[in-house]
Order: C-alpha cells, then sequence, then structure tokens
C-alpha cells in the first residue's frame, strides 16, 4: 500500500476502509460519516448551480466525492469496492432524508428550511413515492439481501449493470435478472393489492 | 413467510422468464401444482414486472433535451454520447444519441453537419425492419443535436468480440444471415449505412441482430474527424470509400465480408500501423486468407470472402444475402471449425461383447487383457450451420483394432433440455466391429435445434474376444435390421435410422430398403429424396424388390430426382419379374395409361390378375373396377 497519500482527508479515509475491512467498526462508522459529509456538500453545490442543460447524476456525485475523499491514490481494489457500496447507501439516505423533509413540509409541519430544495433531486418526476419506496426496500432487504444491494447500487448509485457486476461481484445475467425481479417484487408491494396471506 | 417460500418464488420467477411466452403459464401452474400460495405469489410478480418502464428508472437527477428525460448514459463515443432517455409525450424509453456541434467546429460546419445528419435520418427513418434499430426523432436544442432511436436491449458485437474467443459457427453465420437481410433491405430502399462494423451491430437477446446509426454513424464520423480528435477505424471502410468513389450497397457488403473474416478467424483482414498504411492495404494490398489465420476452415471459404473482399463492387456478390449464403454452403462441407460443445469420453475396456450401457463409466481393465482398447476423440465440431439445425461432428475417432466400439451421443440446449440422442450416424458407427488387422476411424454427428447447442458424446470400447468366432457381414447385418426393428417398433426412430444404416452397410437389403423409407417418409431423420434414392437404388440392384419399386415410384413422381416414366416403368418391370405383387401392380398402372410404356390394356390386365394372385387386394378391385374377373 502506498504511504505517501499524506494528503489530508484522502489516506484518511484509505485508512478508515482498511481499518474497517480488517473488522474495526468504528472505523467503518467514521468512513461513512465522511462519505455522506462529502457526498451532501457536493450535492447541494451542484445542485444549486446546476444549469438546464447541465446533465448531473449521481454516478458523477459519487465520482467526485471519490475522487476528493481518495485523491489519486492507488488503491486496494476491495477498499474501492467498499467506497461505492457506502457512497451508493449514503446517497439513499440523502435522497429519503431529503424526500421526509419535504414530506414534511407538504404536510404542513411548517416551513422548514431545505437545503436541496431548490432542485428536485433523486426521484425522477415520473417515478414513484420515495418514502413508500424505502419501506418496500427496507422490507425486501430482509429477504433478499443481494438484490437489494443492487437496486441501492443502480437506483441509488447510478450505477450501470456492467459496473455492477464488478462491484458485487455476480455475473451480468445475475445483475439483470435480480434487477428484473427487485422491480417486479417492489412495484408490487408499493401498488398491487393488499396480499391476502 | 419461510426463507424456503422465498426461494422458490425467486427461483420460479426466474424460470418463468426463460420461456418462451406462450410457454410461461402452463409451466408455471405445471411447477406450482397444488401450492396456490406459491402460485399466485409468483403470478403477481410477473404482472407486477409489467409495471411502466419508468418506475425505478435510473438516474437520480434528470435532465432534459428536447423533450426527452435524460435518465443515464448508454455508451460513448469519438462524436457523441448515448442516453437512456425517456419520450414523456408517447411514453417509451429511447436511445438518444446526442452530438455537440460547437465543440471544435466552425459554425457553418456545425450547420452543414446538422443538415447532412437531419438528412440521412430522415432517409433511414423510412427503414422498418425488424434486423435495424428505428429511427424515431431527430432535433436540435440550442448547440446539440440529437438522434432518438428505438431502444435495444443488448450488447454490441464489439463488447461480444472483445471478449476474445471465437463465436461458434453456427452463431457466426446466424449474425452474418440477419445483417445480410437487414443491409439487403435498406439497399433496397435506397439507403447505405456506411459503416458497418460491430461495435455497430447491437445483438438483442443475444441473438436478434439489430444494425443502428444507418448513414448517421459516417456522417458524424466523417465531419468530427478533426484535428486532435481520433477517427473510428477504417478497418472494415471498402476500398471506394476509403478513394472518395461512389458507394452503394455493395461497400457495405464489403465490410461484411471483413466482419465474416473476423468472426471466423479472429483477426481483421487488413493490417497496418497507421491509418495511411491501412488504407493502402485495404486499397491496394493483397486479399489475405481466412484459411492462412484459421488453418481449421475449409478451403472453399477463401474463394467466398476473397470475392466479398474484391477490390470494384462490379466483382463482388449482387448482394449481401449472396454473400452470406456461399459462405454458409463453404462452411457446410466439409468438415470445418472449432470446438463448440464439449466431448465426454468415456472408455471402458471388457471382454464380453454386447454389454452396452453407454454413458459415463470409469476404464475397466481385467487382467486377461493385454492393453485396454482406446478411442479418442479429438473434438466436436460443428458440421451443418443452418440457423435451426446443428450437426455435430466428432473426429477423428481411432478405434484400436480388434475392438468393438459403440457411440451414443446426447445433444441438448443451452437449457440441458434434451433434443436429440442416439446411436451415430455418418456413416454409420453406432456398433462398429473393427476386424483384427486393422484400426480404424469414424465420424459421429448428431444433430438438433437451437442455437446452442451442446453435444456430449460417449463412447465404449471393448476388445472383440479373440476366441470368438467371428460372424459373416450378412449375420451382423441381420442382427442389426432386428435390432433397428425393436427399437423402430418402441418409437425410437432416430436409433432405428443409425441401425439401419449399419445393417445396410453390412448389405442388408431390407435394411436399404427401409432406411431409404425414412428419409423419404422423415422418420427419425431429415427428409433426404437422394438419400432415399440412394438406399432404394442399392436395394434394388442387389436383387431386392422392394426397393425397385420404390425406386420406380421416386422416378414417376420426380421426388428427388427427375420425372421419367420410363425409368419407372424399367424398374417397376424389374420388380414384377422379381415376383412382386406390388411391381406388377403399379407397372399394370402404367401399361392401362400408356405411361412410359406403349398404352397395352391386355397387358395390364395381365399384370393385375398376377398382382391379386400375389395378395395385391388393390390389384384385385381395379380388375372388378375394368370389368375383368
Amino acid at each position: 500500500m502506498s504511504s505517501n497519500g499524506q494528503d489530508s482527508g484522502t489516506s484518511g479515509l484509505t485508512v478508515l476502509l482498511n481499518r474497517m475491512q480488517s473488522g474495526d467498526r468504528p472505523a467503518g462508522e467514521q468512513a461513512i460519516a465522511m462519505v455522506y459529509d462529502e457526498l451532501h456538500r457536493i450535492a447541494s453545490r451542484q445542485l444549486r448551480s446546476e444549469r438546464s442543460d447541465h446533465i448531473l447524476q449521481a454516478t458523477a456525485l459519487i465520482h467526485e466525492a471519490y475522487a476528493r475523499l481518495m485523491g489519486s491514490e492507488s488503491i486496494q481494489i476491495q477498499s474501492r469496492v467498499h467506497f461505492f457500496v457506502i457512497a451508493s447507501r449514503q446517497m439513499r439516505r440523502i435522497l429519503v432524508d431529503q424526500a421526509r423533509v419535504r414530506d414534511a413540509a407538504r404536510r404542513g409541519g411548517g416551513a422548514v428550511p431545505v437545503d436541496l430544495e431548490t432542485v428536485q433531486l433523486g426521484v425522477d418526476p415520473r417515478s414513484t413515492d420515495l418514502l413508500l419506496l424505502e419501506a418496500a426496500l427496507q422490507e425486501f432487504e430482509k429477504v433478499y439481501p443481494r438484490a437489494a444491494q443492487i437496486v441501492e447500487l443502480r437506483y441509488f448509485g447510478g450505477y450501470t449493470d456492467k459496473e455492477i457486476t464488478e462491484i458485487v461481484s455476480v455475473s451480468f445475467s445475475t445483475v439483470r435478472r435480480d434487477w428484473e425481479f427487485a422491480r417486479a417484487w417492489l412495484f408490487e408491494r408499493m401498488h398491487g393489492k393488499p396480499n391476502p396471506c | 413467510m419461510s426463507s424456503q417460500f422465498n426461494e422458490r418464488i425467486r427461483e420460479l420467477f426466474d424460470q418463468v422468464l426463460e420461456r418462451p411466452t406462450d410457454e410461461r403459464t402452463v409451466f408455471l401452474e405445471l411447477e406450482c401444482g397444488e401450492d396456490a400460495q406459491l402460485l399466485e405469489a409468483v403470478q403477481r410478480l410477473l404482472r407486477a414486472r409489467e409495471s411502466p418502464d419508468s418506475f425505478l428508472q435510473t438516474g437520480t437527477v434528470t435532465s432534459r433535451i428536447g423533450r426527452y428525460a435524460i435518465s443515464g448514459e448508454l455508451g460513448r463515443g469519438a462524436m457523441g454520447i448515448v442516453y437512456d432517455a425517456f419520450d414523456p409525450l408517447i411514453g417509451r424509453n429511447v436511445a438518444l444519441k446526442v452530438i455537440r456541434l460547437k465543440e471544435a467546429m466552425e459554425p457553418h460546419e456545425a450547420e452543414f453537419l446538422r443538415d447532412r445528419l437531419f438528412r440521412e435520418a430522415r432517409l433511414a427513418g423510412q427503414l422498418f425492419h425488424p434486423g435495424i434499430v428505428v429511427i424515431l426523432d431527430v432535433g436540435q436544442e440550442r448547440d446539440t443535436a440529437f438522434v432518438a432511436m428505438e431502444r435495444v436491449e443488448g450488447q454490441t458485437l464489439q463488447r461480444i468480440l472483445d471478449g476474445g474467443d471465437l463465436l461458434a459457427t453456427s452463431r457466426v453465420l446466424g449474425i452474418l444471415q440477419q445483417t445480410g437481410v437487414a443491409l439487403d433491405f435498406a439497399h433496397q430502399h435506397g439507403v447505405v449505412h456506411r459503416d458497418i462494423k460491430p461495435a455497430n451491430i447491437i445483438l438483442q437477446n443475444d441473438s436478434e441482430v439489430k444494425i443502428t446509426d444507418f448513414g448517421i454513424a459516417r456522417v458524424i464520423s466523417q465531419t468530427l474527424t478533426l484535428p486532435g480528435t481520433v477517427m473510428g477505424t477504417p478497418s472494415y471502410m471498402s476500398p471506394e470509400q476509403l478513394e472518395g468513389r461512389p458507394v452503394d450497397g455493395r461497400g457495405d457488403q464489403f465490410s461484411l465480408a471483413v466482419l465474416a473474416y473476423e468472426l471466423l478467424t479472429g483477426q481483421r483482414p487488413f493490417h497496418g500501423d497507421s491509418l495511411a498504411t491501412l488504407t493502402h492495404a485495404i486499397v491496394n494490398g493483397k486479399r489475405p486468407s481466412a484459411r492462412a489465420a484459421n488453418p481449421e476452415l475449409p478451403a472453399a471459404i477463401d474463394r467466398v470472402l476473397q470475392r466479398g473482399l474484391a477490390k470494384f463492387p462490379q466483382q463482388r456478390y449482387q448482394n449481401c444475402v449472396e454473400l452470406v449464403t456461399q459462405i454458409d454452403s463453404a462452411l457446410r462441407y466439409p468438415k470445418l471449425s472449432w470446438k463448440v460443445g464439449y466431448a465426454t469420453i468415456t472408455l471402458s475396456a471388457c471382454l464380453a461383447v454386447g454389454v452396452g450401457i453407454l454413458g459415463y463409466r470409469k476404464l475397466v481393465s481385467r487382467p486377461d487383457l493385454t492393453s485396454p482398447p482406446r478411442a479418442e476423440v479429438a473434438s466436436v465440431r460443428p458440421a451443418i450451420t443452418n440457423p435451426t439445425i446443428q450437426s455435430f461432428t466428432v473426429e477423428p475417432l481411432s478405434i484400436e483394432a480388434g475392438s468393438v466400439a459403440r457411440l451414443s451421443w446426447r445433444v441438448s440446449d443451452a437449457t440441458g433440455v434434451e433434443i436429440d440422442h442416439g446411436l451415430g450416424s455418418v456413416p454409420s458407427v453406432g456398433i462398429a466391429a473393427v476386424a483384427p488387422a486393422e484400426s480404424t476411424t469414424y465420424k459421429l454427428s448428431a444433430s438438433g435445434h437451437g442455437p446452442e447447442v451442446h453435444a456430449s458424446v460417449a463412447i465404449e470400447v471393448k476388445k472383440t474376444d479373440p476366441q470368438q468366432k467371428s460372424i459373416s457381414p450378412e449375420e451382423r447385418g441381420r442382427e442389426l435390421y432386428d435390432l433397428a426393428s425393436e427399437k423402430r417398433q418402441s418409437g425410437l426412430l432416430s436409433e432405428a435410422v443409425a441401425l439401419l444404416r449399419q445393417a445396410a452397410e453390412f448389405g442388408d437389403t431390407r435394411a436399404m430398403v427401409e432406411l431409404g423409407e425414412m428419409y423419404r417418409d422423415e422418420e427419425g431423420v431429415l427428409r433426404n429424396n437422394a438419400e432415399a434414392i440412394l438406399w432404394f437404388r442399392k436395394a434394388a440392384e442387389a436383387g431386392r424388390a422392394a426397393g425397385m419399386v420404390d425406386l420406380g415410384a421416386m422416378y414417376l413422381l420426380g421426388d428427388g430426382v427427375a420425372v421419367s416414366e420410363q425409368e419407372a416403368a424399367k424398374w417397376f418391370e424389374k420388380a414384377a419379374a422379381a415376383g412382386s405383387g406390388a411391381g406388377m401392380y403399379d407397372l399394370a398402372s402404367l401399361y392401362e395409361t400408356g405411361r412410359g410404356v406403349p398404352q397395352n390394356l391386355q397387358k395390364a390386365i395381365e399384370l393385375y390378375r398376377g398382382s391379386a394372385n400375389h395378395g395385391n387386394t388393390e390389384a384385385s378391385r381395379r380388375l372388378t373396377q375394368i370389368g375383368v374377373r
């Protein structure tokens, strides 16, 4: 491992990720917090300055966070993977939190200042209620953890199937099948008639 | 809900989707059996699967180009980005190709490019063909031009080739065939692609060809090949296009031939360290031999590919389909190519003749055997490449002298469903006795349907007992014929065909006739009138009357042979002379109507009588009809 990356935040996260891998829980939590903060910061800034022809994607956000936090250091593949997994999870958190705030505001919870409110971040206007999705996803996660992770990476992390195969190290067809299944399952849970059983 | 139940749901969901749409319901119901709860759960998910495409569409921040909502990136090239986009007006997903006009371009250049792009898109937008990605819309927003295209799920052929392995011949031919048909369609509508290459061929569901970027790819790359940008490879480009001469459909044919060369050899035909040397090679260089690059290809392939790669369009084939057809037949015969399946070789050695469980057996050697007999299978190769029929040839198969070999094959599709099984054929193997003095080489072939077929071959070799009295070919033929009859009665038709063939090759004339009939009537084997005639003739020449009658009938009906009433009459006559009631009857009807012989009612009646005396009821009835007792 390289020891010359003494750049402030840079090696910090790498070290944390490595420690996390060897079972250091507090280090893991610290790493997650670091990723969350960075993502949140970039998202707010970018969205404020977004022009209408500017194409912004979760992947881009995550990649920028990656560049900032990890620098150009050569990093163990395992750490990279962990980073992307964490980043997707944190993207999900950011988006869900934001939806909660919006939801609260809509229900008359008063004027809640929201830093991300200016732009529709996250949810595709055509898509479903994010809070409903979150509830369904939490249920799904318990039964089909791998497929749920693919949903997280794809929907919240914005990764392509190809990238996901590398992150999760499963075959392309597994990713496709998991996604198809998850999509059906979640849709059914969110929109289907109540299950009799 | 138990985790087992959840797992089962998941399993069934995947399995159902692997089936053809019309089989899904039945499959699911069968799988669920009495479990109504399971059935209900899976059905719900299958219904939910039809949810709008927009549900959980990726991309957390959306942006729009024109009216299209961008949700992700599908690909990126030198000249632009292809986005996964959604058309809110029609409510469907599209692939949106976006070209930045402003970057590194003068305004008039941008305008020129845009106009050409729109013109090409208008032209290509008229093409509706399953093998062509449909162009849906073009437009411009500020300094961005875009083309909306049908969204195709699949990967480009380039991606597949990047994997590095040669594709199975059947797959190669499937791809070339579909591409050729789609190209000819476009050419008939006056549209030339101009940039056929693996990156512009998408394989939907891994097998259906969709050609993308008709007409537009070249406009974009040509115009955008500006200082500092890398032009796409001209490896596939025709000499006339490189030289700026007019390009028609035959230019695409050239590219298709380059593609065929690459698919069959794993290499591109023309090379060059630089654009200039590559261009020179294409325009002036010698046409390369595909066989030199892949010695397993048959010699005939070079002639075909070199014509497709001819320097001048008028030297090439008339159209792309003709090129592909020629490639197909060049590959069909003789043997060719590379490994597609896997061969399971089973060797066993034992003294007893006639044990014959075929399958996976350990090498057993008896102490009284000096050396175990050996059989080797070098490889499994596809021989026929019709997209629906695939035949495997196993060769060379050497069987040691003084052995008896039994071979079987099992062909299954990618999902493991058995398509065909049986004993060897072409030429006969099945059970082959090898005379003590010689060793011999056989081929084994099997056929089945479907794009992806696995063949497994089992070979069992037994040392013949030197003490055992060798049996005569006649006896052997009879034995095999009896065995074939048993198989036929139990409905194992393909095995019966294989055994009949062996019996016939041992000289059994009944087997010859029946084998011919199997070919003629398409029983256990695909219809092949030429093969039928071959066996009828052999039987007839060996003096078997039934063979003469069958052969005569082929001539009379013109099945697999030019109609000849004289020839028919000749064979019926021989059959009649050999005492065949059927021969007499057929000959009688020729005399009655004056076909192939001079009309002669008297002679006809005599023959009908003779036939009736041989128990032919048709003949008796005919006699009554014409008023003779």
